[in-house]
C-alpha cells in the first residue's frame, strides 16, 4: 500500500500508514524507517519512527519540498519487504509494591479485579516496543492483555518517578525520566532505562520483545545497590 | 583554561548550541538555542564556529565574573548590562559586537527592555561536555548543557580554547583599548533580524495536518485573532490563550512526529506553539506550523504579548528561510570584515 506522503512544517515531512492495521503498518515503518536512515541523501538529516508514520526531517536550505517529496517517493520503491524484524528478548524486572503502584487499586477497581490477578495478567504476557518517544527512551509496549486497558487519568500527575510501570489506553510503558504524566501507575523497574553517557543511551530499541518479571522490596533495592 | 563564575542566576539561564537533531527516535528533544539566528550571530562576533556553547538568558540576566580577559559577544533581545571592573568603574556594555572584557571584572546584565531571551558568547565557547552529540541542556531530561539544568549562583564553567579569528579579535581590541585608556571599545554593531515589536508581533504559518479539521469559525479565528502568550510558557512550548478553535472532525490520535513550530490544538481549544524543547512525537491535532524563518521570532517574544498568525504557501515559507540564510550570511560576513580592519 501507498503512504500518504505530508508535509510537516517547512522542514520535514510525514510518511503515514494510518489505513493499514496496526501490525502491518508498524512492520511497514520499520522496513522504510532502515532503508530510509542507511540511504539518505544530502540535505535529508534524521529519520525518526513513530507508530503507523515516520517523520523525514530535511535541511530546507538544501532541499525544496519537492526535492524532499521525490526523495521519499524514489526511496519508497525500493524499501525491502521484511516479513518481521528481528527481536531481542529482555526482560524488565518489576517491583508491584504499593509504594511504587500508586494506581494498582484503582486499576483493579475499574476492572473489578484482585490486585494481584492485575499483577499477573501484566507480568504473563509478552509485549514489543512500539517506538521510543513522549521522553528520552519511553518505550511504548503493544501487547497488553485486554483486560487492563484503561482510560487515561483525568488529571495528569505532575511528577512521575523514572522507572515507574504505567497503563495508558491499550498500552503500557516505562517512564525513563522523572515527567508529568497521565498514565495508571502500576509497578516499578529499578533498570535504569535512558542514561545520556552510556555508549547506546536507551536500554531498549523500536522492535525489542519485552517481559516483566516479578521482584519483591528486597530484589529492587538490591538491584538499585548493585547498579 | 579560562573561566567564568556566575554570581546571580537570572531567571532561566542555560547552556545552550545548535542541539541534537540525530536522536529524535530515541524520544530526545532538539533543544538548542531557541533563537539560533542571534546565537550563531554571537559565535561569530568572537570568531566561534556557529554550534559553540552559549548562554541562553531568559528576561531577566545573569551577573558573571570573568577570571582572565576575555572575548565575548552579546546578541538577542535588548537586556541592557553594565560593566564592573576591579576599580568598581560602572559603563554600559553594548549588544551585537566583539568586546573585551577586562580580568577581574563583572558583567550585570538586566532585565529585557524588548525581546525576550539574549545570548552571550564567549571567544572558545562554553566548554561544558558534548553528550548525545551537543552541549545543549536538555533541561526535563535532566542532562547536557551545565549539569543538565538552568544555571544557579556559584556555578563555575569552563570556556574553550578561543580560535585563531578569535585571537587576532581580542588581540587587536585589546591594543585599541590600551590606546583608548577605555576598559571597553566599540565603534560598530550588527543586527540581521529585528527583535518582535513588543506589542503585536505576527508569525507565518503553513498549514498542519489537521488545518482541515478546524471548523470555518475555527479556521477564521486562528488567523484573525490576537492570541495572548500565556504566562505558563517556556522552552517546551507557549500556551496560546484569549481565544478558542474548535474542531468540526475529531478523532483519537496516534502519536506522529512533530517539530518546532508546529501549533497543536488540545481539546480545550487553546493552540500551544511548540518550541525546541519539545518532545519529537505528540498525539494532538496540527493545525499549522510557524515556518522556520519566523522561529527566531517566536523566540523573542515575551508571556503577555499578543500575536497573530499570516497564512503562507509552503513554497513561499522554504524561500523566506533561504533568504533568511542568504542575510545572515552576509551579515556575518560584514561581521567579519568589521572585525579585521
Amino acid at each position: 500500500m501507498t503512504p500518504s506522503i505530508e508535509p510537516l512544517g517547512d522542514s520535514a515531512a510525514i510518511v503515514a500508514w494510518r489505513l493499514l492495521d496496526d501490525t502491518t503498518a508498524w512492520q511497514a515503518v520499520q522496513n522504510a524507517t532502515e532503508y530510509f536512515d542507511r540511504n539518505r541523501s544530502d540535505g535529508v538529516m534524521a529519520i525518526a519512527p513513530a507508530f503507523k508514520s515516520l517523520t523525514v526531517y530535511y535541511d530546507c536550505e538544501k532541499l525544496t519540498w519537492s526535492e524532499a517529496e521525490k526523495w521519499i517517493l524514489d526511496s519508497l520503491r525500493f524499501v525491502p519487504i521484511t516479513q518481521q524484524t528481528p527481536r531481542r528478548q529482555l526482560d524488565i524486572p518489576v517491583c508491584y509494591a504499593p509504594e511504587f503502584a500508586l494506581d494498582l487499586t484503582a486499576v483493579a477497581a475499574a476492572h473489578d479485579l484482585h490486585p494481584d490477578e492485575v499483577i499477573r495478567l501484566h507480568a504473563n504476557a509478552n509485549y514489543v516496543v512500539q517506538m521510543l518517544g513522549f521522553s528520552p527512551g519511553f518505550p511504548y509496549l503493544a501487547g497488553l492483555p485486554s483486560q487492563l486497558h484503561t482510560p487515561r487519568r483525568a488529571s495528569p500527575r505532575i511528577q512521575v518517578p523514572a522507572g515507574s510501570v504505567a497503563i495508558g489506553g491499550g498500552q503500557t510503558g516505562i517512564y525513563s525520566c522523572p515527567s508529568p504524566g497521565g498514565w495508571h501507575i502500576i509497578g516499578r523497574t529499578p533498570v535504569q532505562l535512558f542514561d545520556p553517557q552510556r555508549d547506546s543511551p536507551c536500554l531498549l530499541q523500536t522492535g525489542d520483545a519485552i517481559r516483566f518479571v516479578p521482584i519483591d522490596r528486597q530484589q529492587f533495592a538490591d538491584y538499585t545497590e548493585r547498579t | 583554561m579560562n573561566r567564568i563564575h556566575i554570581i546571580r542566576s537570572g531567571l532561566c539561564s542555560t547552556v545552550q548550541d545548535l542541539g541534537r537533531a540525530k536522536f529524535r527516535h530515541l524520544g530526545v528533544p532538539l533543544s538548542g538555542a531557541l533563537d539560533s539566528g542571534a546565537h550563531e550571530l554571537a559565535n561569530r562576533l568572537v570568531g566561534n564556529s556557529g554550534d559553540a556553547a552559549t548562554i541562553e538568558m531568559t528576561l531577566t540576566g545573569a551577573e558573571i565574573e570573568f577570571i582572565a580577559e576575555t572575548l565575548i559577544a552579546i546578541t538577542g533581545a535588548e537586556m541592557p548590562a553594565t560593566l564592573h571592573d576591579r576599580d568598581k568603574l560602572e559603563q554600559p556594555v553594548a549588544q551585537h559586537c566583539p568586546l573585551v572584557i577586562p580580568a577581574g571584572s563583572r558583567i550585570r546584565f538586566q532585565t529585557a527592555r524588548r525581546g525576550c531571551r539574549c545570548y552571550l558568547a564567549i571567544a572558545g565557547g562554553i566548554d561544558v561536555p558534548v553528550v548525545m552529540g551537543s552541549r545543549s541542556t536538555a533541561l526535563r531530561a535532566t542532562f547536557g548543557g551545565h549539569c543538565g539544568r538552568m544555571l544557579v549562583a556559584g556555578d563555575e564553567l569552563a570556556i574553550g580554547t578561543p580560535a585563531e579569528t578569535g585571537r587576532q579579535t581580542m588581540e587587536r581590541l585589546s591594543a585599541k583599548q590600551a590606546d583608548t585608556g577605555m576598559p571597553i571599545f566599540r565603534n560598530w554593531f550588527v543586527r540581521p533580524i529585528d527583535l518582535p515589536h513588543p506589542d503585536m508581533a505576527t508569525l507565518r504559518v503553513v498549514t498542519g495536518t489537521h488545518t482541515s479539521w478546524l471548523s470555518r469559525s475555527g479556521l477564521a479565528r486562528l488567523l484573525e485573532s490576537a492570541f495572548r502568550i500565556s504566562p505558563q510558557s517556556d522552552r517546551m512550548g507557549y500556551r496560546l490563550t484569549d481565544h478558542q478553535l474548535e474542531l468540526e472532525q475529531v478523532e483519537e490520535l496516534l502519536s506522529e512526529g512533530v517539530i518546532p513550530g508546529t501549533l497543536q490544538l488540545p481539546p480545550d481549544g487553546n493552540p500551544i506553539l511548540l518550541m525546541a524543547d519539545c518532545a519529537p512525537t505528540g498525539g494532538y491535532p496540527r493545525i499549522g506550523h510557524v515556518i522556520a524563518a519566523d522561529l527566531s521570532i517566536a523566540a523573542q517574544l515575551r508571556p503577555g504579548q499578543f500575536i497573530r498568525f499570516a497564512m503562507v504557501t509552503l513554497d513561499q515559507a522554504q524561500v523566506f528561510f533561504r533568504q533568511q540564510r542568504r542575510m545572515m550570511t552576509k551579515a556575518m560576513r560584514m561581521a567579519d570584515l568589521m572585525i579585521e580592519h
